[in-house]
């Protein structure tokens, strides 16, 4: 979407740039009990995730010297974060906000400053605790924005958080190139049955096209079933360096390749409105740095705040032509037993909603081998991508299993 | 037995009853009332007024305008039905046993008239009434409440010659409570739709950089920011010229208001505060190249299209607050009707009710509207309909015949107020014995619709 000449062949400025022990690697993953869990701030679940990332590595708390935080809807994780885990003398803190790259952002930038030598243990931390008893999850999402700057000429217009916005997106798809909500309802179906094999899913019951057809209008042409989950909850990964790895307790998940995309185009007069995102641009580079292709990539996590999220992106991305994500989704190469890999975790729509971390913790336990009764049998090349804003921000990361060294 | 089920009870007993026996109308069909009517309402069809023109006609003498018929047997100012008060009534009953149960309050949702035929001068008309149904208890916009739908039908003689669903709201008001705060609202067809209220919707703070929009609003302006070195537009506004970079002389110019539709939602769920469910948000590219997000009035969800020609439409919440939306263009749509603008004038208020012999006084007494809380004297349904009617077949012609109106009642029309139609024909069948048309209607006044419907029209088939 952007054409910078200026900018290095990606593939000379990624993590083979560096000396094989200074590359990065996920070496901890933290989930704390996810969805309607109550009576916890955003500060506590963030705390605990960073705790259990710790752990999952075989570390100590002193051994963390870097810490990047983000926050969702509710706020409530900042710089204190530090106090909170008495983590002293840190080489690397901060606050980072992309919407739903930030997952993506925050292991970039944690993985610039290991390849660096800037720091070696850093935590990359997103917690939210939006979900009240007998409150509904629109109602919550619905307030976002409402009232602050010009967002209040579109909430006085009626256009309260995200689902008009993603909403307008999709119908000029779907004017473009005739995808169909059948088409958007067999993501949902495909993740439904994938997260029925997930313990961590919020909604494990299987669900029919039907069932999509049905489900409650939110904002036309969205169906509920097109609309990702509230959850609370929080999650951490930690990124240290290989050599430093080497040593930990799980088996070493290599950042092969990153890279973002900020279209920055919204409501100006561009025609591609919804039918191609910063997918199109970060993909293809993160992949040239990894030095692999579309066609090499074993599990794809993407990124699915809504259905048709999924639908563009798998576009954007090349796992089929601009526009044939309708027939595509609706070919059956999705869900348990189809030739993708996607979403395997169920995602947000039936997974749990931590934004940019939904994709990457399947990613991780995928890359690890761990995923159970789901897991990919191939999985040494892993795509993870972060959609923020209506599909204002995108983050791709390349991550390789233990056998996919750099 | 629970107040729901004595209503319940009630309506089986009233609906068991039947049709009504007959109320008889005061006087027979006369070219006197006919005519006090057509004044008012502004209607010039030569078919009621010039006995030659209506000799000519397909009628062979002079007819009563349709939208007429509940007018005849209408109760005279202070007098009693034509019945000496023995026939029973069964919305009055539903209402009594309704107020019992504390839904005092009512309010007319929808009225569909059919016309069997066109009525002659000097036919006396029998009305019979019955209980279609009673449903509830909804949880509504203006409290919780039941419908209750009545079938009057007009006979002369014994043959039946119209017919009338009427469909009221008896709803126990919550005072405090309007739409959009979290109550679920009453299905499409059947929410009494109600102005925006001030207090609920929300506000836009302004800043510096939008200060000239609100000011523009504010006066029935839709101005896109424009920089004053490059003049590039942009939208929404900014510090900034998104083109050429400049930081100052940010100037505005006004948009011709006209566009088309982008991009469009149906937004069913969550409650947005000031809104009823569902409505139409747009994403309208203006004609001058930029975009800009609102609500699109009066367009029925499944009539949007990507394409569709809109116009800015601002709704003036009170002082302070004056949002733009959007509405159809129709001045550019093929089979479109022209507008009609009325001004709401007490003259038109007060001569149309009279003419239509609803002498109840909010139509007439302002003092006496105002201390029910309303703002003014308003315009009165059977006026209305009436309104609507003439709408059609100005732009139909003389000849068209009327044979069925169909209106759902919004928001209230008041003295002093304007009320634009338009009219789209959407169904169009020729080659049988008549052409039938179809044409949707919306009145529109300051408030948001007054009313929306569908007239159904045949004219005789074209010699083709």
């Amino acid at each position: 979407m952007t054409d910078s000449p200026e900018l290095r062949d990606p593939a000379d400025s990624g993590p083979r740039a560096v000396r094989p022990g200074l590359r990065p690697v996920l070496a901890g993953l933290g989930l704390t009990e996810l969805g309607k869990v109550y009576g916890r701030t955003p500060a506590q679940f963030a705390a605990e995730a960073v705790r259990l990332a710790v752990a999952d590595a075989g570390l100590t708390l002193a051994n963390v010297d870097g810490l990047l935080t983000s926050s969702g809807v509710t706020g409530g994780v900042s710089l204190d974060l530090q106090r909170e885990l008495g983590l002293t003398d840190l080489r690397l803190l901060t606050h980072m906000q992309a919407y739903g790259s930030t997952a993506g952002s925050m292991v970039t930038y944690a993985s610039l400053a290991v390849q660096s030598g800037m720091a070696s243990v850093v935590a990359c931390v997103f917690a939210d605790s939006p979900l009240r008893p007998e409150r509904g999850s629109g109602a919550i999402y619905g307030t976002r924005h409402a009232g602050s700057g010009w967002w209040g000429l579109l909430g006085a217009s009626g256009v309260i958080g995200a689902n008009p916005m993603y909403a307008l997106a999709a119908r000029r798809h779907m004017e473009r190139y005739g995808t169909t909500s059948e088409q958007l309802g067999h993501i949902a179906v495909a993740q439904r049955a994938w997260a029925a094999l997930n313990p961590a899913a919020q909604m494990r019951e299987p669900i029919t096209l039907a069932d999509h057809q049905a489900s409650r209008w939110i904002a036309e042409p969205f169906h509920l079933l097109d609309c990702c989950l509230v959850s609370n909850g929080g999650i951490a990964v930690l990124v240290t360096s290989a050599e430093r790895a080497a040593s930990m307790a799980q088996p070493p998940v290599h950042v092969l390749g990153w890279a973002q995309c900020h279209p920055g185009r919204y409501l100006r007069r561009n025609p591609d409105f919804g039918l191609v995102t910063g997918a199109a641009t970060a993909g293809p580079a993160a992949l040239a740095m990894a030095g692999v292709g579309v066609g090499d990539v074993d599990v794809a996590q993407l990124y699915d705040c809504y259905t048709f999220t999924v639908l563009v992106t798998l576009e954007d991305y090349g796992f089929c032509p601009k526009g044939e994500g309708g027939p595509f989704a609706a070919s059956g190469v999705l869900g348990p037993g189809g030739k993708l890999m996607l979403n395997t975790g169920g995602g947000q729509l039936s997974g749990y909603y931590m934004w940019g971390m939904t994709p990457l913790s399947e990613a991780i336990i995928q890359a690890r081998g761990h995923g159970g009764d789901r897991q990919s049998a191939l999985h040494d090349i892993v795509l993870v991508s972060g959609n923020g804003g209506v599909l204002d921000h995108h983050a791709t990361l390349v991550l390789g299993g233990p056998a996919a060294g750099p | 037995m629970s107040a729901e089920d004595t209503i319940r009870d009630a309506a089986r007993r009233v609906a068991g009853a039947g049709e009504s026996s007959p109320r008889y109308a005061r006087d027979p069909v006369n070219m006197p009332a006919i005519r006090n009517w057509t004044d008012a309402i502004g209607d010039t069809n030569p078919l009621y007024a010039d006995p030659e023109f209506a000799a000519r006609s397909v009628h062979g003498q002079p007819v009563a305008p349709p939208a007429m018929i509940q007018v005849w047997t209408m109760p005279g100012l202070g007098s009693e039905p034509n019945d000496g008060g023995r026939a029973p009534d069964p919305l009055g009953e539903m209402m009594t046993v309704l107020d019992h149960a504390g839904f005092t309050s009512v309010v007319a949702t929808n009225c569909e008239q059919t016309y069997l035929r066109y009525l002659r001068h000097g036919e006396v008309l029998a009305l019979r009434a019955a209980l279609v149904d009673v449903t509830g208890p909804k949880q509504t916009a203006l409290g919780p409440g039941w419908f209750v739908t009545t079938r009057n039908t007009w006979y002369s003689g014994d043959e039946p010659v119209a017919s009338m669903d009427w469909r009221v709201l008896k709803f126990r008001p919550e005072l405090g409570v309007t739409a959009g705060s979290g109550l679920p609202s009453p299905g499409p067809d059947q929410d009494p739709r109600l102005a925006p209220d001030p207090g609920s919707v929300m506000r836009p703070p302004h800043s510096p950089d939008t200060e000239f929009f609100w000011a523009g609003t504010a006066i029935g302006e839709l101005r896109i920011q424009r920089c004053g070195s490059c003049g590039a537009l942009r939208h929404p506004p900014g510090p900034a010229c998104l083109d050429c970079g400049a930081t100052e002389q940010q100037d505005y110019q006004v948009a011709a208001g006209t566009g088309s539709v982008y991009s469009y939602v149906v937004h069913r769920h969550p409650p947005v505060p000031g809104k009823q469910l569902p409505f139409v948000i747009a994403l309208v590219e203006l004609t001058e190249g930029v975009r800009i997000l609102g609500e699109l009035h009066g367009v029925s969800p499944d009539q949007v299209s990507i394409g569709l020609p809109v116009r800015v439409d601002f709704t003036r919440i009170d002082d302070e607050l004056v949002l733009p939306g959007w509405r159809e263009d129709t001045r550019v749509r093929p089979g479109s009707l022209p507008e009609l603008v009325l001004d709401v004038t007490p003259t038109l208020i007060v001569s149309t009710a009279t003419a239509t012999r609803d002498f109840y006084p909010v139509h007439h007494d302002r003092d006496f509207a105002v201390r029910g809380g309303s703002k003014d004297i308003f315009l009165n349904i059977l006026s209305t309909t009436g309104l609507v009617q003439r709408y059609v077949t100005d732009w139909a012609g003389p000849e068209a015949i009327v044979r069925s109106i169909s209106i759902r009642l919004g928001a209230p029309c008041y003295a002093g107020d304007t009320l634009t139609f338009s009219g789209q024909v959407t169904e169009n069948v020729t080659g049988g014995e008549h052409d039938e048309q179809v044409i949707v209607i919306t009145g529109a006044c300051s408030l948001g619709n007054h009313v929306t419907g569908t007239v159904r029209i045949t004219t005789a088939a074209r010699e083709s």
